[in-house]
């Protein structure tokens, strides 16, 4: 960050200058010299220093925030979005928070994608929200939705009043998905898909355009194509998108859900003889590792892999017409870990899909 | 000198209040308790229980020594958290405390019958008869009400930093000073991973790891100073970033340090028995010569393959919200039936994960095992 002319009224040029000479050229520069110091050095008046200085505190630093303030801001905005699966739900305790980064990790082809649909479909049927699907592979399709939509009882109008307010986005890379999650912030989404005249006139009654539910589907399809370069570079990147998902999550009070693959590759790390999960691993790297809240673990189970296992694995079609139970355990939890003995910390439950 | 700056000045010399004593803070891990202006480092990979053990040592400092003749064995000191990694839930700091506060309670309450019966209590728990008795003769429903009065009131000596972005981090770290001032009396800095933005910082900031201790050492220099000044502890997790190899490698490219090989082969070693965690400094220098205390957190696996007793603990959130099929607000309080749960948790510490603590602190090694629990952390004794 620059220092520059007008952020505060004794940053003029003049005194831009003199800083240039004792070397301070950015605002960390700045913020690591000591007033006291560099007033006699560069001949600026403390008095201006300390202004800038306030002036940067005020804009760039951390807000302080009471712990009885949070507290209460916590209780008010802090919600529980259930997933529609008591089982889930049970292993969730209570469901999905707001605020909170959620992944979903699994093998190709185990149902991850179709969860989400799942969960996004419940959302916007059973719970009214809106839902922001971003869907980088462009694989979801009015097809995906067909078999979940077909097992529910309400009648089409409120389904497709529903499914209006799941947005889905389809970002080409990682600046796309970065402007994609700004949607997040805008306090109301009109949604084109739909809009006739009836679900206008529903979403003036309602107004329930703040996008509370964010399912990222395939992270690592949008982080890939930067591997090629420097590993750092990806790295960086990671660690960019990371804070943008965690302050999203918890400064507009969304619930995150990301989807990730599973590696066998343990980041040079000498592997263990009993590795606590055989050998997969979430991909992403070890800084990832640490970036959700929560980590669940997707197996299909054996006898529904039999009625897969033909010529496509990861066939959507063949998903769609025979339900298939999935196996959920948490890996990691930042919420559930003290509170949970240990045959709950690593629950697990099996739950069918359509 | 004009007279508007004096301000900070005249806060620094005068307005200054002593930080409470954190002696108590964690009479097993810290014995003796942390003097200040020092700094524990905990460090471990994922989910290895850094920031479990950072919030227990937080939910500790807030807490009072005493409460209504009972002792809690908290500090009463304030705290401030700059929260980088952002998983930290207020309301679980909430729900540990009151846990926490009944715990002692019910502790108490054993002490009182006890004593009744003419047994040798233990006496550390109770520190005025009268006031429990008077506290226990009250229904329960004012006790509840009281636990959840004066959580919110040491919560009240806690002041939380949200840090979103790598430039936040960094002016917030260089700005403590005047955090300081503003928070009379903090006695206890945390900082939720320091690691938070490294990689950010490496990619975007510096060019070279050396760069990167650079940048770091300036900001440590300014925060060490801040420190010593107004006699904080300070507590900071840290992540491990990469692994040995990758580490070593990218080490040797980058920086054409000369190692020798002896050297090298100490450092293997050192390496090998951590388990991968580095030891190489990423912060530079100046932390890790400040670093007085550096607690290794590991995950157990399975130490014993136990039974497991019931269903006695579920996440506090579904007790709150069991009953509510759609989307609710989460209230605070929690519900009787905690009570009996944490009696039941109490004989379960087997069936839970084992964290391990390696503490290094002046050239001696220390190594604990500790389990997680609803009111906190649970110290194991070998």
């Amino acid at each position: 960050m620059r220092l520059t002319a007008g952020m505060c009224p004794a940053l003029t040029q003049d005194v831009i200058e003199k800083l240039k000479e004792c070397n301070i050229k950015n605002i960390l520069d700045f913020m690591k010299t000591d007033p006291e110091a560099l007033a006699m050095k560069a001949s600026i008046s403390y008095r201006d220093l300390c202004s800038i200085r306030r002036v940067i505190i005020a804009h760039s630093a951390a807000f302080v925030v009471r712990g009885e303030d949070l507290l209460k801001e916590a209780i008010t905005a802090t919600k529980v979005i259930p997933t529609g699966t008591a089982e889930l739900d049970r292993v969730l305790g209570g469901g999905v928070l707001t605020g909170e980064v959620v992944e979903l990790c699994g093998g190709w082809g185990v149902g991850k994608s179709s969860l989400c649909v799942t969960l996004a479909t419940h959302a916007a049927l059973h719970l009214g929200l809106s839902v922001l699907y971003i869907d980088p592979l462009n694989s979801i399709s009015a097809l995906r939705f067909t078999p979940v939509i077909e097992k529910l009882s309400e009648d089409a109008g409120t389904v497709e009043e529903a499914l209006s307010r799941i947005k889905v986005e389809s970002p080409a890379d990682v600046w796309g998905l970065l402007k994609a999650l700004d949607l997040v912030k805008q306090p109301y989404l009109s949604f084109g898909r739909f809009n006739t005249g009836g679900c206008n006139r529903f979403n003036s009654n309602n107004p329930s355009g703040k996008i509370k539910l964010v399912i990222l589907d395939s992270l690592a399809s949008i982080l890939t194509p930067l591997f090629i370069g420097s590993t750092k570079q990806e790295l960086g990147m990671i660690n960019q998108l990371a804070a943008a998902l965690k302050s999203l999550a918890c400064e507009q009070e969304v619930a995150i859900l990301v989807v990730n693959n599973v590696v066998q590759a343990d980041y040079g790390k000498r592997r263990k003889r009993n590795d606590m999960y055989d050998e997969w691993k979430p991909a992403l790297g070890r800084f990832w590792e640490s970036v959700p809240h929560t980590r669940l673990f997707i197996q299909r189970l054996p006898n529904s892999i039999r009625q897969h296992t033909k010529e496509l694995p990861t066939s959507h079609a063949q998903n769609m017409q025979d339900s298939m139970t999935i196996n959920i355990s948490v890996w990691k939890s930042t919420r559930l870990k003290q509170t949970v003995s240990m045959k709950a910390q690593n629950p697990e439950v099996n739950i069918s899909l359509f | 000198m004009s007279k508007t700056p004096t301000k900070p000045l005249l806060g620094g010399l005068g307005c200054h209040i002593p930080p409470t004593d954190l002696i108590q803070l964690d009479p097993h891990l810290l014995p003796g308790g942390p003097k200040p202006g020092e700094v524990i480092e905990l460090t471990g990979g994922s989910n290895c229980g850094k920031s479990s053990l950072a919030q227990h040592l937080i939910a500790t400092a807030l807490l009072p020594h005493t409460w209504r003749g009972i002792k809690i064995g908290g500090c009463g000191a304030v705290v401030m958290l700059v929260d980088c990694d952002l998983h930290f839930s207020i309301l679980q700091l909430e729900n540990r405390m009151q846990k926490r506060i009944k715990q002692c309670l019910r502790l108490g309450k054993d002490a009182l019958k006890k004593r009744k019966l003419g047994q040798q209590a233990e006496e550390n728990v109770i520190v005025d008869e009268e006031e429990i008795r008077k506290l226990l003769h009250s229904d329960k429903g004012s006790i509840k009400n009281e636990i959840i009065s004066l959580v919110k009131q040491c919560l009240k000596s806690l002041s939380y930093l949200r840090c979103t972005n790598s430039t936040q981090y960094a002016i917030t770290l260089l700005s403590l000073e005047e955090y300081m001032m503003e928070l009379n009396g903090v006695s206890l800095l945390v900082i939720d991973s320091l690691s938070a933005y490294s990689w950010y910082d490496r990619v975007y900031r510096a060019k070279s790891w050396t760069k990167l201790k650079d940048y770091y050492n300036g900001i440590f220099t300014t925060v060490m100073a801040c420190i010593k000044k107004y006699s904080v502890v300070m507590i900071a997790t840290k992540g491990i970033l990469f692994s040995r190899k990758f580490w070593e490698d990218d080490y040797r490219d980058k920086t054409r340090l000369q190692t020798d090989s002896k050297e090298e082969g100490e450092m293997k070693d050192a390496e090998e028995d951590m388990e991968g965690v580095s030891e190489r400094e990423l912060f530079g220098n100046v932390w890790s010569s400040h670093v007085t205390h550096r607690i290794i957190l590991s995950l157990q696996h399975n130490p014993t393959t136990g039974s497991i007793i019931g269903q006695q603990t579920e996440d506090s959130f579904s007790e709150r919200n069991d009953t509510t099929s759609s989307v609710s607000n989460v209230t605070p309080g929690g519900s009787n039936s905690i009570a009996n749960k944490s009696l039941n948790s109490t004989t379960s510490c087997s069936d839970r994960y084992m964290y391990t603590a390696e503490l290094t602190a002046n050239q001696n090694k220390t190594k604990l095992m500790y389990a997680i629990h609803e009111e906190g952390i649970r110290w194991q004794n070998k």
